[in-house]
């Protein structure tokens, strides 16, 4: 997948056409049972990121949405034209390929759709198509937190990313929610997530199996009622925080370009612009390539 | 041995001790080179090969790995001395104090210096890994080098270097040689180094705690087997469409323990796979 492209007019149009729309009209899954099934891990061997004629600099994204009760709000607006900075962003500063995976994140201890996963896309069309069939559970619960690790063991186990594996140039996960991370996930619900799973597995482990390819950040969003935990001592530098979820697009196009050496911030307005350079101000690019030597640690 | 039949056992050769007795070749190599000369109805190509084939094994084939360039020919490595050799030489060394003889059979029989050339000499024939193997031998290998790492965490130590440039396989016998001892370390340890060409394979934690855990040995062990399994990557994902289901699992998990991962292993392949001594002829 991935292989269409992005056409700036068309999705400018296309989101124009869900301004007025209200959240239960865009969003077309509006119960557990009606979510694809191509959307559910389980049935699910390998996502693909590939190069092509088309896009021959392939870039994977995961771009994972918490959907449970306080945080519709951000899948709505990138189909309203948020989406839109993500990709031009990224586009316009010379990062030409990139291709986006929509998670859509539960919790595995109490809804019936913890993890939803779309295709790598690159086209307009086809990422406004996935975006709009994710299934905003409106769950969660009163537990420690929700399963934002759980696209982590995705991307571990069943991501295949021509970016890392053609050219050793990691792939980027953005996590995005209001509550701390659930500390590990029990053998059993893997195997009923994801049809595997050799025993029980903690943040810290898949955290460290998505990073073997991938970049891994988590944006909370830091409003009222949320409850950041223990994700700095997880992530570090990596956990980026911020008050407006007005601004989720511009980080994580932001951060990509940041990563790949480009300040794009001169393309936002100085207000947005400010908030960006103030939210990654600790993120370091610390980007190491293979060599043939020696390396000291 | 008629010229027909030199020239056909050369032809047909995959290797020198194919056609010589390695102990005495040069008495072998005069005999045969007199048989299928030209001159008595033989064959140029026969004699190319046949001086090829005792080039190789006077010389070496050059290989490098990041310490740089070094020579062999299946039955010994030969290569200039520096620091970083040097400190691998007294790492060989530490673990030939061990005194484990099972452990013994994995890295090469005798190591010495000889002015500014180091010599390791493996005491049977073992070639470097190729670029990929069929999966019924990458599934030797692998138990291989699980065996070696469980044996050296079991004496204190993570190797800190498995990769395809510094393994080599003893094909006749299912075995495996380890060399280059550059980043081994007592379990528990700073890791100070670690090879950058293969950075990618190294778990993250390391990066983050800097400390010598048989994490690290366990990782790069399977992610050389993935290599040999045809993604050079390391990564294993792609596999999934051609490998064993269980298999690709168990190699893109990590694991902390040797001898529970190695123990897992052993249970995977007696579900997954009939067990069969295969023919690696290379």
């Amino acid at each position: 997948m991935g292989s269409g492209d992005w056409s700036k007019a068309a999705y400018t149009a296309s989101s124009a056409a869900f301004e007025t729309k209200g959240r239960d009209d865009i969003f077309t899954t509006k119960t557990a049972s009606a979510v694809d099934d191509s959307m559910l891990p389980f049935n699910v061997a390998i996502r693909e990121s590939r190069d092509s004629d088309a896009h021959p600099t392939s870039l994977a994204l995961m771009v994972c949405l918490d959907v449970t009760g306080s945080m519709g709000t951000i899948p709505e607006q990138l189909v309203k034209g948020k989406l839109g900075e993500v990709m031009n962003t990224l586009i316009d500063h010379g990062i030409k390929d990139p291709q986006i995976m929509f998670c859509g994140v539960g919790d595995h201890e109490c809804d019936r759709v913890p993890l939803q996963i779309s295709q790598f896309e690159s086209a307009d069309k086809e990422l406004q198509h996935w975006l709009t069939k994710i299934f905003l559970e409106g769950g969660g619960g009163g537990n420690a937190g929700e399963s934002y690790i759980l696209p982590w063991y995705f991307a571990a186990r069943s991501t295949s990313i021509d970016c890392f594996e053609k050219r050793g140039e990691k792939g980027f996960i953005f996590t995005i929610g209001d509550e701390p991370y659930l500390p590990s996930v029990p053998a059993d619900a893997l195997k009923k997530i994801f049809g595997s799973g050799e025993a029980l597995l903690t943040a810290e482990q898949l955290l460290a199996e998505a990073q073997r390819t991938y970049h891994v950040f988590h944006i909370h969003i830091a409003h009222g009622s949320a409850r950041s935990g223990n994700w700095k001592d997880l992530l570090g530098q990596n956990l980026i925080t911020i008050d407006d979820h007005n601004i989720v697009a511009e980080i994580i196009a932001s951060t990509v370009a940041y990563m790949h050496g480009v300040d794009v911030t001169s393309s936002f307005d100085a207000a947005t612009a400010d908030k960006v350079t103030t939210a990654l101000a600790h993120v370091d690019r610390g980007v190491a390539k293979n060599t043939d030597k020696v390396v000291n640690l | 041995m008629t010229t027909e039949q030199a020239v056909t056992k050369i032809m047909t050769a995959v290797k020198f001790a194919d056609i010589v007795d390695i102990g005495r070749y040069k008495e072998d190599y005069r005999e045969l080179v007199k048989l299928v000369h030209v001159d008595k109805g033989g064959s140029l190509e026969a004699v190319t090969k046949l001086n090829d084939f005792k080039t190789i094994h006077e010389k070496g084939t050059k290989y490098e790995d990041e310490a740089g360039e070094y020579y062999s020919n299946g039955y010994w490595i030969k290569r200039k001395v520096d620091d970083l050799v040097k400190k691998s030489y007294n790492n060989y060394l530490l673990i030939k104090k061990l005194g484990v003889d099972h452990l013994n059979r994995y890295i090469p029989e005798h190591g010495e210096i000889v002015g500014e050339e180091i010599v390791y000499t493996f005491g049977k024939r073992c070639v470097p890994l190729p670029l990929a193997l069929e999966g019924e031998h990458v599934r030797w290998v692998l138990s291989r080098m699980l065996e070696f790492i469980m044996m050296l965490e079991a004496n204190g130590y993570t190797h800190g270097g498995i990769n395809p440039d510094n393994v080599f396989i003893d094909p006749e016998n299912h075995g495996i040689m380890v060399t280059s001892f550059y980043h081994m370390k007592r379990i528990g340890s700073r890791m100070s180094t670690i090879n950058g060409k293969y950075m990618s394979w190294y778990p993250h934690q390391l990066f983050k705690f800097k400390t010598a855990y048989p994490l690290v040995d366990i990782e790069l062990v399977k992610k050389t087997a993935i290599y040999l399994l045809g993604d050079r990557s390391g990564v294993g994902v792609r596999l999934k469409k051609s490998e064993n289901k269980e298999l690709m699992e168990f190699l893109m998990s990590q694991g902390n323990n040797t001898h529970d991962e190695y123990k897992r292993y052993r249970e995977l392949l007696t579900r997954n796979f009939k067990t069969k001594f295969h023919i690696l002829n290379i």
